[in-house]
């Protein structure tokens, strides 16, 4: 049976690319482990050999807005334990957003010039997603959870046929992870608190990079 | 909770237990004062923890905001290394975009901090003074980095809505760095 690819943001349904393949003229890159430590630059970023199964759009995650409604986390104080199921909601949640990210760097590394800077900046922050997705499912292993397995494909936000185009994707797929870590910062668990705030930050910072502009408030849609 | 002008708080943070112990904290005076007289008044109980906290982070985003308004009013920019007044207008509108964020912040902090009636602003504690001191893009792009880590370390014990705006002021502040770095540089 045919898998539908999975849409990488929420209402995105344009130009939904097929499972990843090969990035012109370069090899399809194997599964590669995060945490192996795969020089930065030095191969192209592919994701394609995700495991099939199904994914979490990566824009997904808690509300964060400024209103501070609809947040469906505990206060900070409570005596729940790191293993009730609001944690492993977002952190599975972050995950999927790290599984499209994986996959979708792939297209972006297609488009960008070979041998460029941008293209080795692609591998870097594909390199950082991948380390990202394997710390996540080792959290989320940990707590008696099984990871969500990524999708065999993801649907993009439109045609990607150009670097600046690339650029762009690159830079919308870092507000989706963004915005999925704020969930893991609003859980009562100081180290998951930390560990989501880091993330953000680097997605943050992964998105001004490519897009060469700032913004106030990163991952919260509400008060932008 | 804290609109009873006794106790400051933060909105938008469940409150149900915090009313409840607010309201109790300030009933006690009033009771113990109606059963003894006015000279049993004790001090008003402390600030919460996250409070203070927030009360701080304003403070801290206040100078932030002083520091940027005062290197644009005189002349928008730094040159590498140098004092304010000697660059163009790309470096003067990467100021201004700087500043329009923390701004931002300012404002999104302040909301979230409800203040007893008569308080003055928390913007006016001592981190507020210390904007005159930066001079430089430099110095600018250090203390963007210090703020954000400042803000990442004080997510412990922040009801979650707090921690996630903290967590995004944090992100935010510390993309200013490359892009202060990259407009220093001519980039």
């Amino acid at each position: 049976m045919r898998r539908r690819p999975r849409s990488i943001s929420p209402g995105m349904l344009d130009s939904g690319r097929p499972a990843a393949s090969a990035p012109p003229g370069r090899p399809a890159r194997s599964s590669q482990p995060a945490g192996s430590s795969q020089p930065a630059g030095s191969s192209q970023p592919a994701g394609s050999s995700q495991p099939a199964g199904s994914s979490q759009p990566a824009g997904s995650s808690q509300p964060a807005g400024s209103s501070g409604a609809g947040a469906a986390f505990l206060l900070a104080d409570s005596t729940r334990s790191a293993d009730t199921s609001p944690a492993i909601a977002a952190l599975q949640k972050a995950l999927a957003a790290e599984q499209a990210a994986i996959y979708a760097y792939g297209v972006v590394g297609a488009r960008l010039p070979q041998g460029s800077a941008q293209q080795a900046a692609a591998t870097t922050d594909w390199v950082a997603h991948m380390r990202a997705r394997d710390r996540l499912t080792a959290l989320i292993t940990a707590r008696g959870a099984t990871p969500v397995p990524a999708a065999v494909a993801y649907e993009l936000p439109g045609r990607v046929q150009t670097a600046a185009a690339a650029e762009a994707l690159a830079a919308t797929l870092e507000d989706g992870v963004a915005q999925a870590y704020l969930a893991v910062v609003a859980l009562p668990v100081s180290s998951l608190r930390s560990f989501g705030a880091e993330q953000v930050r680097a997605a943050a910072l992964r998105a001004q990079a490519w897009s060469g502009s700032v913004q106030a408030f990163p991952g919260l849609p509400a008060t932008r | 909770m804290a609109d009873d002008g006794l106790v400051p708080g933060i909105r938008g943070t469940g409150p149900a237990r915090r009313t409840l112990l607010i309201a109790s904290a300030a009933a006690l005076p009033v009771l113990l004062t109606a059963c003894r007289g006015v000279e049993v008044l004790g001090t008003p109980p402390p600030p919460p923890a996250d409070v203070q906290t927030l009360r701080s982070a304003i403070e801290h985003e206040a100078a932030l905001v002083a520091s940027y308004a005062a290197l644009t009013a005189t002349g928008g920019s730094a040159a590498p290394g140098s004092h304010a007044g000697t660059a163009g207008g790309r470096t003067a509108a990467v100021l201004a975009a700087v500043l329009a964020d923390h701004r931002q912040h300012l404002a999104q902090l302040k909301s979230r901090l409800v203040e007893p009636a008569g308080r003055s602003s928390a913007a006016a504690g001592p981190a507020a003074g210390r904007g005159g001191t930066i001079q430089t893009i430099a110095e600018l792009e250090q203390a963007e980095q210090a703020a954000s880590d400042r803000l990442i370390a004080e997510l412990a014990g922040l009801p979650p809505t707090l921690a996630q705006l903290f967590a995004s002021i944090a992100a935010s502040e510390a993309t200013h760095v490359p892009y202060l770095k990259a407009a220093r540089r001519g980039r």
